[in-house]
């Protein structure tokens, strides 16, 4: 024994927790003030838990599983559907940095443009069907098809 | 035992489609259950003389379970001593992430206090407010070595300290609390 540590330190705890403490262990700790601190820490710290543990109300492991188990299910869709994010950040990021020369392109009108029948937009009014090109139509029918599409596979799970 | 540990292969991950063979978590439910019984209530003890707050033990309590269940933890196995010192540390990390956030309240213990009087209560209370005014990191190591047990590399473990700190530490904590029991006794038993 030291100032600082007393080899008989863990078992003087080791001893109260299971029960076992014997009078050498006591008289030792009698005599010991390192181990007769740890004694007293020991004993009073191992009634509070017992005193705590019974009066504790815990949840039923069922509660515990059930929201392990929602949390594990987000967790795997969030794996599942991380490429699609990144893309659609990727795709995000490719029409900001296009956006301003696309402007800059239709600015000076383009050649395609009368092709689309859109350069007689601002001058259409009620008779605006006959403004529209077949290219136009097969653009709009196309669009119409993917969306209905794209709809049906991401709500077909649901 | 050893608790049985689902071994999936990557291409097992479609619980949204098929269920898997254990769920989408990595533990039997039978084998959680007997975990749960053996550690609910030591680690809700645990947090809750370690924080002094008992709702923020209850939440951590939960987080740390659930955390648990859901660790990518499908290629180890644990028997229930290293199960149940990994899920102290996630308990103990959850814990210090509290405590470092800013703008947190005080952390104070709203346990219901005993309405009767007597001597037996009035230990606890006065083992309650001695163990309050330790350091965080002080009640943490007490608990761990002297309720629970666990050798300074289990602590180690647990907390992220460093053996040798933990032995200053271990030293340092008992005097200060048998101190501070000592200097608050109003029982035989403690001023011994």
């Amino acid at each position: 024994m030291n100032n600082h540590s007393c080899q008989q330190e863990q078992n003087v705890a080791a001893a109260l927790r299971a029960g076992t403490l014997d009078a050498t262990l006591l008289a030792h700790a009698a005599a010991c003030p390192v181990c007769s601190d740890v004694l007293l820490v020991t004993e009073v710290l191992q009634k509070d838990r017992a005193s705590l543990e019974r009066d504790l109300h815990v949840p039923d492991a069922a509660v515990l599983w059930k929201k392990a188990q929602a949390r594990a299910k987000e967790q795997a869709l969030a794996k599942a559907t991380l490429p699609i994010r990144i893309v659609r950040i990727c795709a995000c990021i490719l029409a900001f940095v296009a956006a301003p020369s696309i402007l800059i392109e239709l600015s000076h009108g383009p050649a395609w443009l009368p092709d689309l029948g859109l350069k007689h937009l601002s001058s259409i009014d009620a008779n605006w069907l006959a403004a529209l090109t077949g290219t136009t139509v097969l653009g709009i029918a196309a669009t119409i098809l993917c969306l209905g599409l794209s709809s049906w596979y991401m709500l077909r799970e649901e | 035992m050893i608790l049985e540990l689902a071994l999936r292969a990557p291409s097992d991950i479609e619980p949204l489609a098929r269920p898997a063979r254990h769920g989408p978590l990595a533990m039997e439910e039978s084998a959680f259950r007997a975990f749960h019984e053996q550690t609910a209530r030591p680690l809700l003890a645990y947090l809750v003389r370690a924080c002094g707050d008992r709702h923020l033990a209850e939440d951590i309590w939960q987080e740390a379970y659930c955390r648990f269940l859901t660790a990518d933890i499908q290629r180890m196995r644990m028997d229930d001593r290293q199960a149940r010192s990994y899920l102290f540390q996630i308990a103990t990390n959850l814990m210090r992430d509290k405590w470092r956030r800013p703008k947190e309240e005080p952390l104070e213990d709203d346990t219901p206090e005993p309405v009767a009087a007597g001597p037996h209560l009035d230990l606890k209370l006065e083992m309650r407010q001695a163990f309050q005014r330790l350091k965080p990191r002080e009640r943490q190591l007490l608990w761990l070595a002297y309720v629970e047990g666990s050798n300074h590399k289990e602590i180690a473990h647990c907390t992220g300290l460093r053996a040798a700190r933990i032995r200053l530490l271990l030293f340092r904590a008992p005097r200060k609390l048998a101190d501070l029991l000592r200097s608050d006794a109003r029982h035989p038993e403690i001023t011994k």
